[in-house]
This record gives structure tokens, C-alpha cells and sequence, in this order.
């Protein structure tokens, strides 16, 4: 049936992976349980620390966990791939600084109106580029996030080029947030709040649409599920919630560079939806966690980082290629069993 | 007289586009060689490419002559390539797609890694294959290293096309490419071919690797740029087709060094993938994906 | 039978206990030593584009803090070096810089290798009020002024005012910029094409820019042939890009000669570039012509012997990053001798006061107004290649 001009489609792409993930992600039928789970670890987790760096990693943790949450509804559950995310993250991230400290409007206005503009721009080439399969969509995607790349790295005049950009301290009602702390349970609040949501969707109907896209186009279209249109509205949501992210993380770190936009961002978006488990939405959260920290968990290999990180890469997947969370969550079943 | 100048830059333009293209299209083919018996975008082909390029000018630095080096540093291509497959891909098993693009990402980075330990991140040299000398034709200037990247790009093709053709060997991957489960039926060594095409994918970046070193150095992080358009030259061709991805390195190559010459590098690359984007809603399976399904 | 295994077990606890007490006492009295050393951050673009400036400065910070440990160390303690690659990434640095401030407890941090990556650092510095000493050359770091940010090398400004008063003073007035589309070589060329309408004596009259991993420049390079007003070519980039121009250049037989950025001035470059290289012009740092300098040059005798130092631990030539690297440790140890503590404002009160502080690339002058390190008069020479080697030119 393959020939080889037919690149895996979909269904092929993520073999095995949905059934597993319907089992995971049905096992409790009331979504709650995860969340509070996740809500009681955030509400913790300052108590076991107190340091700004520890704080600063959970923030940027956190900050990538939302992120990877919206990519994984787009890869792991519509099975539609994506290598251009870190673009959408990077025009939430300009464009709030861009608005903000060049045109003086207030920052969360600047987040909310990149992120919109992100997903308007989702949603006008959504329709063209993801009736493409496989790796024809991986590569379209890429080339449109290169080529937002390449457009933030040249408009020196407005986005100040390689050197990058800096932002203002957010103001609150007169309050000035900038310890990591504060940030902590912004980006935590989001991350509990955007959780629940994609918990809660996966189940819903649309959910379960989602899922279909994953097989065949045409048997998703005999159920009566309007495919393209679900691709392109969860493509679209994606782009939003990427966007946004790459606003707040924009505001929280203060200075950002085209090199949040580069294809090796992309990859490391798409890297933590895999390592965690694809179709998990836990997963994506332990996903960006250890992608995140990975790097600076390594820094005293110093030389050899490169090396060991690859070394990782292969290792979870030759033995954990569905991710770290579902394989895990079979594990645990079988164990109870 | 200035008709006369604008017809030399545009010769210009074109024998260098042409070059460029010609690596891109060589990393393209390890590309589809890959991606026909396996299925798996291999993102470590530019790494092997860097591989090719840094074990030559070693063998050269170790006191053994050119030729010896040229040729020693493709099969450390072809020889990691088979790593690669023995030492990932294989144990993976029928991960999917997915996660053995992951592997093969981590591949990059321990090779990368690799390489940096053993080399350093110094750039290196090598001697062009014939000479420095530039040869001047109608006002065009031609670097002979350029010939040898014709030249070798120009025979793979042929041989690469006579293998598929008249081999049994090439048969074989061909079926196993098709439908590897009716191969194994027929008596094919699946893992084989599959073992031979990342041998030969690492070959083919291999070569592009030492082609170019004489013209654009070597060091440990060439791999990435070169890989990725060698990708984006292998999905313009229609991933899977062999002329394609030769085409499609060309194509891009050309559009580069023309965007470039008239003044727009800043978008060079941006014009290259906006091409693309446009390519494929226009004809989603490349450009010579739809017509290219008997061949590799 | 069972009486003797609690006998015996008594004693094992007995004797551990005793051990464990010898070795808190132990652990205290090395802590007691252990908490001498003076901590110094230490953030390197080592890996990625950027590698090739940060490595020369990893190298070279790492071999001087041996040195000076073998010496006696600074104020009779050790340096002990904190040391991260940022892999020329910004963000990277900042979490880094983060990282030092809060968890490693360091009393002053030199880094990055890179004008983003610096930025981003400069901004935790700041928060954290922790002397920050860079190795970057942008003129955006020292404009405005950044209370806790210093930095080493030439900036462009000055670099590219060395390279224009040559080419005035030769008269070739007429110039073609190439520059790459990196960071460095957009700041650059902001520069140059500034530099050149302030100054009015160098015209550019073309303008050509290439991307970062192209591997053929003759495009750009055939238009600049083409132009027949052009005198002279300066292409601004580092890396191995340029060997790329300088190859392009020779085989496109242009006349105009060759001028490179400062950034390009290393032993690598002639042997990559190869023959195509002769007669190409760069201003260096002085430590690259460190035997043709004059002996009343004040840098001399340190750069000669930083560079025999070097050459014999690591069996090359130093070239400027080397040198970039050399005097941020310097400016950083004389700051903690004058101020006699590792305290943090103290350091940055002291590194302020720097003057005549004469490094391996220049002198050192610090003030509440200048972070910029240099005094006005640049430290930078113009050499040209002859014979694979950098010869000074007038």
C-alpha cells in the first residue's frame, strides 16, 4: 500500500500511539484528577526551594509546558507535525515588545494582540499547508517559521535584529513584577488553567474529532467530522497559545533574539512533545520539564554536553518510543495488574 | 558593453547557483535514499556530510596524500552511516516515524559531539582536488573544484541509476522501499537494504563533504545549514525521487545565489523557503513527487 | 552467638559514630579552607557560531587562573572559576548568568563572548548587582551606560576608525562593504556606513551583504567588480566566512584590495584563505604583531609573555580573542587587589577606577562615564598579509 513516494501518512506516523493514549487518557473518567495533581506540585514546589535561579528554571519550565501542550494537541492528538512553532512563539514574543516599548502600549494588550495576530496568521495558511501529509507538512511549516525567523532577524529597524530587543518591567496596577517569584504563579496559574483545558478537550467531542484526524482522512470524513476545518481551528489555537507564551516569557525574561524564533527552538518544541509521550498531555508538562533542565543538568559534562544530550535522545526512544509518561503509565498498569 | 557585463553576472551567478546546488542535491540524495527504505527523515545527513569533509583533511594532516584521504573520508561517511543504522535505528524497531526522527537527531548531536572531541572546533582546510588555479571563460570565472562538484554530483546520478536499474541489489531496495513485507516474502533481507541505504546516504554526504571543503572549509557545525537545505531540497524534488532531489538542490541553489547577486541576500533564504511554501500548496507532493512512484 | 553480633554491632556503631566525628571535624577544617577561594563566573560562547571567539577566551581565562593559582593566587586566596557555555544563545546565558548570581554565589562574573548574549546577562547583573565584565565589542554595550556592565575589547567604532584612517591616508576613497547578516556583521556595517558620512572622507559606494553559512560569495563579489568606482573592498564578518571572501576575491582577479574586520585578525585565517590571502589588509591587536612592535609600546612585554605562555601550554599562536580573554581576567584581578574584598559593589567600584591598567591588547582606563575600557586612541594596527604572515603597514 506504501509506495515511496507516500509519505507516512498520519496514521503512520503515529502507530499504536492513539489507541495507547485512549487508554491513558480515558483510564480516569473524571479529568480532575491530573489537575489537581498537577495544581498540588505547583502550589508545593515553592516551598521545597527558595532559590531565584530554582524559581527562574520552574518559570521557564512552566513557560514551555503550556507551550507543549498546544503543540501536543496539534502533533499528538491531530497528528498534524509541526517544525515551525518557535515562529509563532516569536511573534508573541516581538510583537508585545514591539507594542509595548515602541509604540507605549500597555504589555498584556501587546500580548494579547500578538498572540491574535499569530493566530490569524494560523489560520490564513492553515487552510493551504495542512492538506499537505507527513513530512510535506513538517517542511511547510518549517519554511514558515524560517522565513519569520529570517523576516525578525533583517527588520533591524524594528525588532533590533541579531543583538535582539529589550522590554520594560511589567507593571500590574502600579506593581512592578519581576521576581521570579511573582512570575511563578503567573505562569503556573496559566499552566494549571491551560492543563485543565486540554484535559478537558481531549475528551470533549472535539476531542475525540481530533483523534480521528490522526487515521485516515477519509474514514475521519465518513464519521461526519469536517476535517479541515479542525485542523485548521486546532492549528490555529495552537499558534494562540504558542504566541502568548512567547509574550510572557518575552515580558518575564526582559530582553529577547531572533534566536527564540530558530529552527533549533522548533525542534526543541517538538522534542518535548515526543520525549514526553505524544497524545499525553501530562507528558507534554514532563516533556518541556526535562528539555528544559536537560541542558542545564549537563553543563559540568562542559565538552561533552553535545555528546550526552544525543546519547539521551537515542536512548529514550529505542526503549521508550511512545514518551516517557504513557510508557511509564503502561508500566505502573502492568504492575498493578 | 553593459548588455555584455549583465550576460557575464548572469553566467556568474548561474555556475556558482549551479555548484551550491550540486551539494545540496547530494545531501538530498542520502535524503531520499534513506526516506525510500526506511521511511525516517534522517537529520543527521548533514553531520555525515561534516563526517566526510573533517576525516579527509585528517588522513591528509596524518601525512597520507589527496586521493587517499578523498576516498577514505567518504567511506568514514558510508561507515557511520552504517553505525548509525546498526547502533539506533536498527534497535528502535518499528518505533514510527516520529520517534526515529528523534533518534536521528540525537544521532547528529553525539556525531557533532563525536567530532568536536576528536577535532575541535577549529576550521580546517582542504586542498582543492586539481589546483587553485581559476579558469576564465567569457569573463566567468570557474573554480576547477567546481568541476569536480559537477563532475562527481553528475556521476552519482549515473551510477546511482544504473544500481536501481540493472542490480539486483538495487531491486531489492526498490521492493523493499514498495512494500517491505511482500520483500521479505520474496527472500529480501529487509534489515540489509535498509543498512545499505544509511551506508550509502552516509556515502552520498559524504562525498558532498569533500567536494566542498576545498571551497567552503569544514568544521563541526557545517552540517547544520547544509543539511537543512539539503532536506528542503529533497522535499522540493518530491521526497522519494532521485532527479527531484538533484533538480530540487539545483533549483535552490540557483534561486540563492540569483536572489544574492541582485541584491536581496538578506531574504535569500526567505524567498528559498517561501518557493517552497508555495511549491508544495501548488503540488503537495513536490515537484516530481506525483509522477515518480516506480522510481526510487 | 547472638550476643556477639550485638557486641559487634555496638562497635560498628560505635566506630562509626567516632568516624563520623573525625570526619565532620575533617570536613569543617577544609571548609574552612574551601570557603577561601574566590569564586569567579565564568559564561563562553564555546559552542555554535560563536565558538571561535569564546573558546580562544575559555582557554585562555582557564590557563591564567591556573597560572595565578600556581603563583599564590589574589590576595593570598585561589580563584576558582565557575565556568558555562551559553552555545551562543542568549537565553541560554541569561538563565547562566541567573545560575551564577543566586546558586553559585560568585563575587563577579566575566562573560559572554557575544553582544546578545552580554545584553541579556547585563540585565541579571543589574538586578542582581553583580559585576558583569564582557568580551563582546558592540557599540550598544556601552551606549547608554550600564551600571554593572564593562567591557574589554575595541568596539567597532574604534576598530573600524583605525581601518578608515588607512584608507584615507592611502587614498582610497571609494569602498564596497560585504558584510554577513550575522550580529556581528549588521553592527558592523551600521558602523562603517556612519563612520563613513560623519567622516566624509571614505565614500561607500556599494553595499552588499551575505547570509551566515553561505559558502560562495562570488555573486555578491562579480556586482562589486562591476562597479568601476570602487578602490577597495571591506568585508565585515568573522569566522571562517571571510577565508570564503578572500578566496572569491583572489579568484574573481579583483583589483581593489582586500580589507578585513579586526575580528578576523588569527593565525587560522591566511591558513585557511591560503595564497588567495597575500596582500590583504586587517587592523590587528597587538598581540598578533607583538615582535614588531616598538619596545616603548606599554603592552609589549605582558603580551610577549602571555603569548610564549600560551604557545608553550597549548602549541599555538594567541590571536586577539585570545588576548580579549587575557584582559578581562586581568582587569577583574587587579579590580580585587585594589579593592581588597570579593564584595560586589566593591568590585564594581573598583573596576570603575581602573587606569593605565595595561593588558596584552591595550590599556585599560575605566571611569563613571566610560565602560568602555579603551582610552579614545585606538590600540589596534594596521597589518597586511605577506607571505602567510600578519607584516605592520603604515
Amino acid at each position: 500500500m506504501a509506495n515511496m513516494n507516500e509519505m507516512a501518512t498520519p496514521a503512520e506516523v503515529v502507530p499504536a500511539a492513539p489507541s495507547a493514549n485512549a487508554k491513558v487518557e480515558t483510564r480516569s473518567p473524571l479529568r480532575m484528577g491530573p489537575v489537581i495533581a498537577l495544581g498540588g506540585i505547583i502550589a508545593l514546589l515553592p516551598f521545597a526551594t527558595s532559590s531565584e535561579y530554582q524559581l527562574h528554571m520552574a518559570v521557564m519550565i512552566g513557560i514551555h509546558a503550556v507551550i507543549a501542550i498546544s503543540l501536543n494537541l496539534l502533533v499528538g492528538h491531530a497528528g498534524q507535525i509541526s517544525l515551525g512553532h518557535a515562529g509563532f512563539m516569536a511573534i508573541g514574543a516581538y510583537g508585545t515588545a514591539i507594542l509595548s516599548s515602541r509604540y507605549g502600549w500597555p504589555p498584556l494588550l501587546g500580548v494579547a494582540v500578538s498572540a491574535a495576530a499569530a493566530g490569524g496568521l494560523a489560520f490564513l495558511v492553515g487552510h493551504p499547508i495542512l492538506r499537505l501529509k507527513g513530512y510535506y507538512l513538517a517542511m511547510a511549516t518549517l519554511g514558515l517559521g524560517m522565513i519569520i525567523y529570517l523576516v525578525i532577524s533583517n527588520e533591524v529597524w524594528l525588532t533590533g535584529g541579531p543583538d535582539g530587543m529589550s522590554l520594560a518591567v511589567l507593571t500590574v496596577f502600579g506593581t512592578e513584577i519581576d521576581s521570579a517569584a511573582q512570575w511563578y504563579w503567573i505562569v503556573g496559574g496559566i499552566l494549571l488553567l491551560v492543563y485543565w483545558m486540554a484535559c478537558n478537550l481531549v475528551d470533549a467531542p472535539i476531542g475525540r474529532a481530533l483523534r480521528a484526524l490522526e487515521g485516515p482522512d477519509a474514514l475521519a470524513a465518513s464519521s461526519g467530522i469536517d476535517i479541515s476545518w479542525n485542523k485548521v481551528r486546532i492549528f490555529t489555537v495552537s499558534a494562540v497559545l504558542t504566541a502568548m507564551m512567547g509574550g510572557v516569557g518575552a515580558l518575564y525574561s526582559g530582553f529577547i533574539t531572533p534566536k527564540s524564533a530558530d529552527f533549533m527552538q522548533s525542534i526543541e518544541l517538538i522534542l518535548m512533545v515526543i520525549l514526553g509521550g505524544m497524545g499525553s498531555v501530562a507528558g507534554a508538562v514532563v516533556g518541556a520539564g526535562i528539555v528544559t533542565m536537560l541542558p542545564q543538568v549537563l553543563t559540568s559534562l562542559e565538552h561533552h554536553e553535545s555528546l550526552v544530550y544525543g546519547l539521551i535522545l537515542i536512548l529514550v526512544m529505542v526503549f521508550m518510543p511512545k514518551g516517557l509518561v504513557p510508557t511509564l503509565a503502561q508500566l505502573a498498569r502492568r504492575f498493578h495488574r | 558593453m553593459r548588455e555584455k557585463q549583465d550576460m557575464t553576472e548572469l553566467l556568474q551567478y548561474v555556475i556558482t547557483g549551479v555548484t551550491v546546488g550540486s551539494i545540496y542535491g547530494l545531501i538530498a540524495l542520502g535524503f531520499v535514499l534513506v526516506y525510500n527504505s526506511s521511511h525516517v527523515i534522517n537529520f543527521a545527513q548533514g553531520d555525515l556530510q561534516m563526517i566526510g569533509g573533517m576525516m579527509a583533511v585528517a588522513v591528509l594532516t596524518a601525512g597520507l596524500p589527496l586521493p587517499i584521504a578523498v576516498v577514505l573520508g567518504t567511506l568514514g561517511g558510508a561507515g557511520v552511516g552504517f553505525l548509525l543504522y546498526k547502533a539506533a535505528i536498527q534497535p528502535a524497531g518499528n518505533a514510527g516515524p516520529l520517534p526515529l526522527v528523534v533518534i536521528t537527531l540525537g544521532a547528529a548531536l553525539v556525531i557533532r559531539g563525536a567530532a568536536e572531541s576528536v577535532w575541535g572546533r577549529g576550521y580546517y582546510s582542504l586542498p582543492a582536488f586539481s589546483g587553485d588555479e581559476a579558469i576564465h571563460v567569457m569573463g566567468v570565472t570557474v573554480m576547477p573544484q567546481s568541476l569536480w562538484v559537477l563532475g562527481l554530483t553528475a556521476a552519482v546520478v549515473i551510477v546511482l541509476t544504473r544500481f536501481f536499474d540493472a542490480t539486483k541489489t538495487g531491486k531489492a531496495i526498490l521492493a523493499t522501499s514498495i512494500d517491505p513485507d511482500a520483500a521479505t516474502l520474496m527472500g529480501i533481507d529487509t534489515r540489509r537494504m535498509k543498512l545499505l541505504c544509511f551506508g550509502l546516504g552516509g556515502f552520498l554526504a559524504s562525498v558532498a563533504g569533500v567536494a566542498i571543503a576545498p571551497i567552503a572549509f569544514t568544521y563541526s557545525t557545517v552540517g547544520l545549514m547544509l543539511g537543512l537545505k539539503g532536506f528542503v531540497a529533497a522535499v522540493l524534488g518530491g521526497l522519494g525521487n532521485f532527479k527531484g532531489a538533484v533538480l530540487g538542490g539545483l533549483i535552490l541553489g540557483i534561486t540563492e545565489t540569483m536572489m544574492s547577486g541582485y541584491g536581496a541576500s538578506d531574504y535569500k533564504d526567505a524567498v528559498a523557503f517561501l518557493l517552497i511554501l508555495v511549491i508544495l500548496v501548488f503540488m503537495p507532493r513536490g515537484l516530481f513527487g506525483a509522477s515518480g512512484a516506480e522510481r526510487v | 552467638m547472638k550476643r556477639q553480633t550485638r557486641e559487634s554491632r555496638r562497635s560498628i556503631v560505635r566506630n562509626a559514630w567516632k568516624a563520623a566525628v573525625g570526619l565532620s571535624i575533617g570536613v569543617l577544617s577544609t571548609v574552612a579552607v574551601a570557603a577561601d577561594p574566590i569564586r569567579i563566573g565564568l559564561v563562553t560562547t564555546s559552542t555554535g557560531p560563536g565558538s571561535y571567539l569564546g573558546g580562544a577566551e575559555e582557554q585562555t581565562i582557564k590557563l591564567m587562573a591556573e597560572t595565578i593559582n600556581k603563583q599564590g593566587g589574589v590576595l593570598g586566596r585561589r580563584i576558582e572559576l565557575v565556568h558555562y557555555d551559553d552555545g551562543t544563545n542568549a537565553d541560554r546565558a541569561r538563565t547562566l548568568m541567573q545560575r551564577l548570581v543566586t546558586e553559585d554565589r560568585v563575587s563577579l562574573v566575566i562573560g559572554s563572548s557575544t553582544t546578545p548574549s552580554t545584553l541579556s546577562m547585563a540585565d541579571v547583573a543589574t538586578r542582581g548587582k553583580v559585576p558583569l565584565i564582557s568580551m563582546a565589542g558592540a557599540k550598544v554595550l556601552t551606549e547608554p551606560l550600564r551600571p554593572w556592565l564593562f567591557v574589554i575589547p575595541e568596539n567597532d567604532v574604534m576598530a573600524l576608525g583605525v581601518m578608515f584612517d588607512h584608507l584615507a591616508r592611502h587614498k582610497l576613497t571609494n569602498v564596497a562593504l560585504l558584510s554577513s547578516t550575522s550580529g556581528f556583521g549588521r553592527a558592523a556595517r551600521e558602523v562603517a556606513l556612519e563612520l563613513s558620512s560623519k567622516r566624509g572622507d571614505v565614500k561607500v559606494v556599494a553595499d552588499e551583504t551575505y547570509a551566515a553559512g553561505d559558502t560562495d560569495m562570488s555573486a555578491q563579489l562579480t556586482r562589486i567588480r562591476g562597479n568601476a568606482q570602487v578602490q577597495a573592498v571591506i568585508n565585515l564578518d568573522f569566522g571562517n566566512q571571510p577565508a570564503i571572501v578572500t578566496r572569491n576575491h583572489a579568484a574573481l582577479g579583483i583589483k581593489a584590495p582586500l580589507y578585513l574586520s579586526h575580528s578576523t585578525a588569527a593565525p587560522k585565517y591566511p591558513e585557511l584563505a591560503g595564497p588567495a590571502s597575500e596582500g590583504a589588509r586587517l587592523a590587528v591587536p597587538s598581540l598578533m604583531v607583538v615582535e614588531q612592535l616598538p619596545d616603548s609600546a606599554p603592552e609589549k612585554a605582558k603580551a610577549l609573555e602571555f603569548r610564549n605562555l600560551y604557545q608553550a601550554s597549548y602549541k599555538e599562536l594567541p590571536h586577539g580573542f585570545h588576548g580579549y580573554g587575557y584582559d578581562a581576567l586581568l582587569v577583574a584581578v587587579d579590580a580585587i587587589k585594589r579593592a581588597g574584598s570579593v564584595d560586589r559593589q566593591a568590585l564594581r567600584d573598583a573596576i570603575e577606577k581602573t587606569a593605565g591598567l595595561a593588558g596584552v591588547t591595550g590599556e585599560y582606563n575605566y571611569s563613571p562615564t566610560n565602560h568602555g575600557g579603551y582610552v579614545p586612541q585606538s590600540k589596534l594596527r594596521m597589518a597586511e598579509i605577506r607571505n602567510g604572515k600578519f607584516v605592520l603597514i603604515d
